[in-house]
């Protein structure tokens, strides 16, 4: 029996982790703020699991999501972490 | 606004922000006219009361009278504030809370905040930070407050970070009294304390110093409301009949006097502090009469008075019913009645509301002679006009004297207000206005009568029928409103439904089973129906080549009558409703006529039924036209195929009645003998039961197990009794017409009229309580039969045993209360819905933003399609791309 | 004639960034299908059709401006009222009810923590799902066993204050205990004196010292329903056939240790209690299961709404990284606009803390500026008329 990751769960899309480069194209493409986007909590069962994974502390970046199952295929959504 | 206001006052000013804070006493003194002293309000002689609570100088409610402050007459006078200086200070009510959390979260001596320094710094950067956005202000400062609190009774260390005073527990007695230990705290001494915190710490404590003081919780003055806003109406007896409020006020000003002068008199303690209460309890009820643990205040009848709170809380309250939602001018209401022979984008307006509802327009080089016409002949004729508007504003009110003068007067530049004239744009609504089809712009249609008359191809969007139903009309006023309801809200602009793209106006009923019998196979007409036909229809095209020729008289067939309603370069092909859904489809060749398939705009094969122009389902024709077309094409078409089938019908006659339930005797005893086939079933599993041979299924017990077998076993009796009255029901009976083309009812309702009604429930059970452990006396107790537990054998049409009856009505009750409950609930859901999302909108970079600027999505619903345009949720109907492409392209060939 | 190859490779060409990924896959599918069983396309017809597509594309893309979240509202809020009330329907297994229907539409838009009937329904690993066995064993590990349910029949010794308790040795096998086990757990119940067990007669015989007879029966109520193993919070469990593979429905629902029971696919476990998936699989799991569980039962009862509206509902409430209500204590209450607040729920609650943290309203929001009398923002109301003022000279022209 694996270990339980539910970054692999069906219900848990896609989480990247976008590069600081990316974050300003992104905001620039927007033009937005951070604090204008959706947020995602660090206590959030993902970032957790992310941090562990990658063993970097991810409040203050943005997380690209790619959802499935969306009317274009593949959604694409962002959120900002916070505390 | 018209152009003149704007020459005078400049282009409209923009509200763009609104400031909240509490009134510190200062700017209560400031604002206030008038220093109130006498508890009266008017002299014997009528007067008001120089002083009194109607001073003339907070503003002006008789007619002819004028405001001693601002010198203006009744009507343009807002009112003027005065106030009152409270002899005691008193607690405000809605702060009581706050005024606690700030005693326990400080000194008593140096009136700090009870945490050290650094964390003061710590809560501040916190603000700062995390107070923005995230909607956690609140719980960061009732987190402070509890840390500071503990010191006060909690921990052991209970002194003061800064002055090392000791800190004694108080006590909050709801709604408006404190205790220091023992001692009660009076307001003067909370306000004092309050007085010394620093502007820095109030900020933390939730008190914005730049808008309020925590002191000013504490009430030394209260402002007296202008009497604009509590006017005391005259009886028809002559007796003045005085405001909820300013009855508070009276109360308030006799106590606050009584103390005073107690106070000056040097009266014991105990008679000033009951005093001081009293105020106490006068200024809470004037704030909010309905404050827990405090007896609502009552006038002389014994009715509770209606104060500030009250007044502005609730569905009845200024916010829900005055503020977001008002009452407006240029509207009417009446009863609807159907009318098939106007369009789906007209409203049949009653002249008498033409002539009293008007729209403004202006004079110009143009309209001068049409406009001047309309005026001569007056208001009480229609067409005519009520008003006109000179340069300056001026209204003048066109009557039988006036007309002729008024008219001669009318220039270039001067506004009539003329009656609603055929074509104006009007709005068009039905509560309960529960999604945007609920209010659409129609054109105006005058007509003779009382009520307003609608196509009823737009019954479904206002789920309207006639049984007595009233709907609101409005008349928008500007150019710029006309514009937008013509272009936007119009009725042909709706006939896709933003909910799923499929069309919500549509045919429905008669239009349907009608359109089954103009084309099918056998029906042809004489050239005399045919040019009838076309007549009501508005079709002018020239006569096809007729097909059918019987003893040299020609006939046309209702295909090619149907295919003039076409566009001539429409190829489609779909299964009608009626298909009978064979292994195999034959294409144009079934037997049965259900494939559609249009060549060129022709009819070839096929029979036009619920699945082409039906209402709130799947279309295939309908909305083909709308999208690929446009919605012109489609308005025309449904005017079109609703008169066309309308009169087809008048032709073909179309009915039903009770012997298209009839069904032949050897059906009948095959119904029955399914039926007790049934029965016996239940008995056998009833049997087994009672023998303990029945096994349970997994996780339920055998009592459950019975019931769900038996009421498997009831279904599937009464399924196959209806299909085998199924079997003997075709296309030639009336009933059936309307089951299969979508008409009206289906299947299910005619074999329940034909073969047997089947289990009745409540709750999804059957009926088993009633009397003790039986559903009527007439059972003995615990029988789980058939019979007895509402299974209804008979039909409609043979008619129901009283016990049979009596189940039935039972399942119809739920269903009624079913309904009631519904409403109310999904109501609620639906305002909530409302207000959380409303503010929602796509903005030019296509993410769909609040209107706070946070992103909700980045493309909307992450391919940027609109539902209402696009196909049953898909963006773009591929399979219906190709086919179009590939008939125009062998056309060019 | 056109090949597969050019078909592609056009579509790829026209359509690229022009149209949504999913648009774009059945464009080619149903291109190439339709080539190979229907009509033979020219070259120049797949590029009108693939120049068609792209238009209708841009033909259905929303305006600037178009207030979505009403229209969202409104296309859930107006089925709400065709909808049935209290419908307990069978979710996969006929055993299991669950609410369907108005109630919990409102149940998920109220993020109630503990859902009227929560069932979870539970995917099998390679190893269990193909066996009925192994899946009932998963089942059991999942399912609670109670004393009641090993035991054969339970009797009082009113004489000597005794319970007894006949065990049934295949139950106890069944649910895959062993009889140390059961001593065990009851040895830790406080109120009994002294445990004995019959190895004859197989019976777990309990003292209890000198009690009423009151007290015996409740005691022995408690007894009977002491959990001897299984999961807390999941009443029964039961296994079902779907294909070829077994699945495992359970009333009652606790997903985090679900998710670690040995036999279970943890990738595929599914509950519907929303909050729970929040907890465990954080805010965009929630946020895929709001939109599954609504859409559900709009399916059931037959009602039709676009994904799209029930999508904007769901990343409103997953906006600020937890589930916030529909309603006072969620995305409304939070509202920046004190007007806003005010005119829905707790009026002057509202007016009040606006009063003493001096907010400011921006009035940028629809009621606000209604209650101003003001156009709201949106639609026809975000854009600006600017009009040259006609020269007064020319005015009579």
């Amino acid at each position: 029996m694996d270990k339980v990751n539910i970054l692999e769960h069906k219900l848990v899309s896609k989480h990247i982790i976008l590069s600081i480069e990316e974050e300003e194209s992104f905001l620039k493409k927007y033009n937005i703020s951070r604090n204008n986007l959706p947020l995602i909590k660090t206590s959030d069962p993902v970032i957790k699991a992310l941090e562990e994974q990658e063993n970097i502390l991810l409040k203050g970046r943005i997380i690209k999501i790619i959802r499935p199952n969306s009317p274009a295929g593949e959604g694409i959504y962002y959120r900002y972490v916070v505390e | 606004m018209n152009e003149e206001e704007i020459l005078i006052f400049g282009p409209p000013k923009k509200i763009k922000e609104i400031s909240f804070g509490v009134l510190s006493p200062d700017n209560i003194r400031k604002i206030s006219v008038k220093n109130i002293v006498q508890a009266d309000t008017y002299d014997d002689e009528g007067y008001p009361i120089n002083g009194g609570l109607m001073d003339p100088k907070l503003g002006v409610i008789d007619p002819g009278l004028k405001c001693h402050t601002c010198n203006s007459k009744f009507g343009e006078c807002q009112g003027h504030f005065g106030h009152i200086e409270l002899a005691r200070p008193v607690v405000h009510v809605g702060y009581a809370k706050e005024v606690y959390d700030i005693l326990r979260s400080t000194c008593r001596e140096c009136s700090r905040v009870l945490v050290p320094e650094e964390r003061i710094l710590y809560y501040e950067e916190k603000l700062k930070e995390d107070g923005v956005r995230t909607g956690m202000r609140q719980t960061i400062i009732s987190e402070l407050i509890n840390e500071s609190a503990k010191k006060k009774g909690v921990l052991k260390d209970n002194k003061c970070p800064h002055c090392g005073t000791e800190q004694i527990k108080i006590k909050f007695e709801k709604p408006t009294s404190y205790k220091e230990g023992d001692k009660k705290l009076t307001p003067a001494d909370v306000r004092e304390r309050m007085e010394n915190i620093s502007d820095r710490e109030t900020a933390l404590l939730g008190w914005n110093p730049n808008a309020s003081r925590p002191e000013w919780a504490i009430l030394t003055v209260l402002p007296v409301s202008p009497v604009t806003v509590r006017p005391s109406i005259t009886l028809e007896s002559g007796i003045r009949s005085e405001d909820d409020l300013t009855h508070k006020l009276v109360d308030i000003i006799r106590i606050n006097q009584r103390l005073r002068e107690n106070l000056d008199a040097g009266a014991p303690q105990l008679i000033v502090e009951d005093l001081w209460e009293l105020l106490q309890y006068h200024v809470t009820t004037y704030f909010d009469n309905e404050v827990s643990g405090v007896p609502p205040a009552r006038h002389r009848s014994g009715r509770v008075l209606k104060t500030l709170t009250q007044r502005l809380k609730g569905k009845e309250g200024r916010f829900r019913n005055n503020l977001s939602g008002k009452r407006v001018d240029f509207s009417a209401r009446t009863v609807i009645s159907p009318d098939p022979n106007i369009s789906i984008n007209e409203v049949g307006v009653p002249k008498f509301i033409a002539m009293e509802l008007t729209i403004p327009e202006r004079v110009t080089g143009k309209n001068i002679e049409r406009l001047r016409k309309l005026v001569v002949s007056g208001s009480d004729t229609y067409p005519g006009a009520n008003y006109i508007i000179r340069y300056d504003g001026m209204r003048k009110r066109v009557t039988d004297i006036t007309r002729d003068i008024l008219a001669e007067e009318i220039e270039v530049g001067y506004i009539v207000e003329r009656h609603l004239l055929d074509g104006d744009i009007v709005l068009f609504n039905r509560q309960p206005s529960l999604h945007r089809l609920s209010i659409m712009a129609h054109e105006v249609r005058v007509m003779p009568y009382r009520t307003f008359r609608l196509n009823l191809c737009v019954c479904p969007p206002y789920n309207a029928d006639f049984d007595g139903d009233e709907m609101n009309m409005h008349v928008p006023q500007t150019e710029e409103a006309q514009a937008e309801a013509r272009i936007l809200m119009r009725v042909q602009e709706q006939i896709i439904s933003p909910r799923y793209g499929e069309p919500v106006i549509g045919g429905s009923q008669d239009y349907l089973s009608g359109a089954y019998l103009l084309t099918k196979k056998t029906t042809k007409f004489a050239r005399e129906q045919v040019d009838q036909m076309l007549y009501v229809s508005s079709i002018n095209t020239d006569l096809p080549e007729p097909i059918i020729i019987e003893d040299g008289v020609p006939y046309w067939t209702g295909k090619q009558l149907f295919s003039l309603l076409l566009p001539p370069d429409l190829n489609i092909a779909y299964k009608s409703k009626v298909c009978k859904k064979c292994d195999v489809c034959e294409g144009k060749k079934c037997r049965h006529d259900c494939y559609v398939l249009i060549e060129n705009g022709k009819l070839i094969s096929g029979v036009i039924d619920g699945s082409t122009f039906k209402a709130r389902s799947t279309c295939k024709l309908l909305d083909k036209l709308v999208k690929d077309y446009d919605t012109d094409v489609g308005r025309k078409f449904l005017d079109s195929v609703t008169c066309l089938v309308l009169w087809s019908n008048g032709i073909l006659g179309f009915s039903t009645g009770i012997d298209d339930e009839d069904i032949p005797k050897e059906g009948l005893d095959v119904i029955n003998k399914v039926l007790n086939e049934g029965k016996e079933k239940v008995d056998k599993l009833i049997g087994s039961y009672n023998e303990g041979y029945l096994e349970p299924l997994p996780g339920r017990s055998v009592e459950e197990t019975l019931e769900s077998k038996i009421m498997q076993a009831l279904a599937e009796a009464r399924d196959k009794a209806g299909s085998i009255a199924e079997r003997y029901l075709g296309m030639n009976r009336g009933a059936v017409v309307m089951a299969k083309t979508g008409a009206k009812g289906n299947m299910l309702d005619i074999t329940q009229m034909s073969a047997s009604l089947g289990q009745m429930s409540v709750r999804g059970n059957r009926l088993h309580r009633g009397y003790m452990k039986r559903s009527l006396s007439s059972f003995i107790q615990d029988d789980v039969n058939a019979d007895a537990r509402g299974f209804v054998s008979s039909s409609y049409k043979k008619g129901l045993n009283p016990k049979e009856f009596f189940f039935h009505a039972m399942g119809g009750r739920e269903g009624l209360v079913d309904t009631a409950v519904r409403t109310a609930q999904s109501g609620y859901m639906q305002r909530r819905l409302m207000n959380a999302l409303q503010d929602m909108s796509v903005s030019y970079n296509g993410t769909v933003c609040t209107n706070d600027g946070v992103v909700a999505q980045f493309i909307y619903g992450e391919d940027g399609i609109d539902p209402a345009k696009s196909t049953y949720g898909k963006a773009v109907d591929i399979d219906w791309i190709i086919h179009k492409n590939l008939y125009q392209n062998k056309e060019a060939e | 004639m056109a090949s597969d190859e050019f078909i592609l490779e056009r579509l790829d060409a026209i359509l690229h960034y022009k149209v949504s990924d999913a648009i774009m896959d059945e464009s080619k599918k149903k291109l190439i299908d339709y080539n190979a069983n229907v009509h033979e396309f020219t070259e120049a017809e797949v590029e009108i059709i693939a120049n068609d597509i792209v238009l209708e594309y841009d033909k259905a893309r929303v305006d600037p401006g178009e207030p979505v979240g009403t229209v969202s509202a409104q296309s859930l809020g107006e089925p709400g009222t065709q909808m049935t009330l209290n419908t307990f329907h069978y979710a996969g297994v006929a055993e299991i009810n669950v609410t369907l229907g108005l109630p919990r539409i409102i149940e998920i838009v109220d993020v109630r923590k503990d859902p009227s009937t929560p069932v979870m329904t539970i995917a099998l690993d390679e190893e269990n799902k193909y066996s009925r066995d192994n899946a009932i064993m998963v089942a059991r590990r999942i399912e609670g066993t109670t004393v009641e349910n090993v035991a054969r029949q339970t009797a009082l010794d009113v004489i000597n204050t005794e319970f007894h308790v006949y065990l049934d040795s295949e139950r106890i096998e069944d649910a895959g205990l062993v009889m140390e086990d059961i001593i065990k757990k009851l040895k830790k119940v406080k109120a009994i004196e002294r445990i004995r067990y019959d190895e004859d007669e197989n019976t777990i015989i309990m003292s209890l010292g000198d009690i009423s007879l009151f007290k015996l029966r409740r005691f022995s109520q408690k007894i009977k329903i002491l959990p001897l193993k299984g999961i807390k919070g999941i009443e029964r469990a039961m296994i079902k056939k779907e294909g070829d593979e077994y699945f495992v429905y359970t009333e009652g629902s606790n997903f985090a240790d679900v998710l670690e029971i040995p036999g279970v696919d943890y990738k595929l476990a599914m509950t519907n209690n929303i909050y729970e998936i929040y907890e465990v699989l954080g805010i965009e799991a929630a946020r895929n299961s709001i939109i599954e569980e609504i859409q559900n039962v709009l399916d059931e009862q037959g009602l039709e709404v676009d994904r799209r509206h029930i999508m904007l509902l769901a990343d409103a409430m997953c906006l600020e990284g937890d589930i916030q209500q529909i309603g006072r204590h969620g995305i409304t209450g939070e509202k920046a606009s004190v007007l806003a607040r005010a005119s829905f729920e707790v009026t002057t609650g509202h007016l009040l803390e606006a009063a003493r943290e001096g907010e400011k309203d921006r009035l940028t929001g629809v009621t606000e500026n209604v209650i101003v009398g003001q156009p709201i923002p949106l639609g026809t109301g975000t854009v600006d008329l600017v009009m040259k003022v006609i020269d007064e000279d020319n005015k009579e022209a």
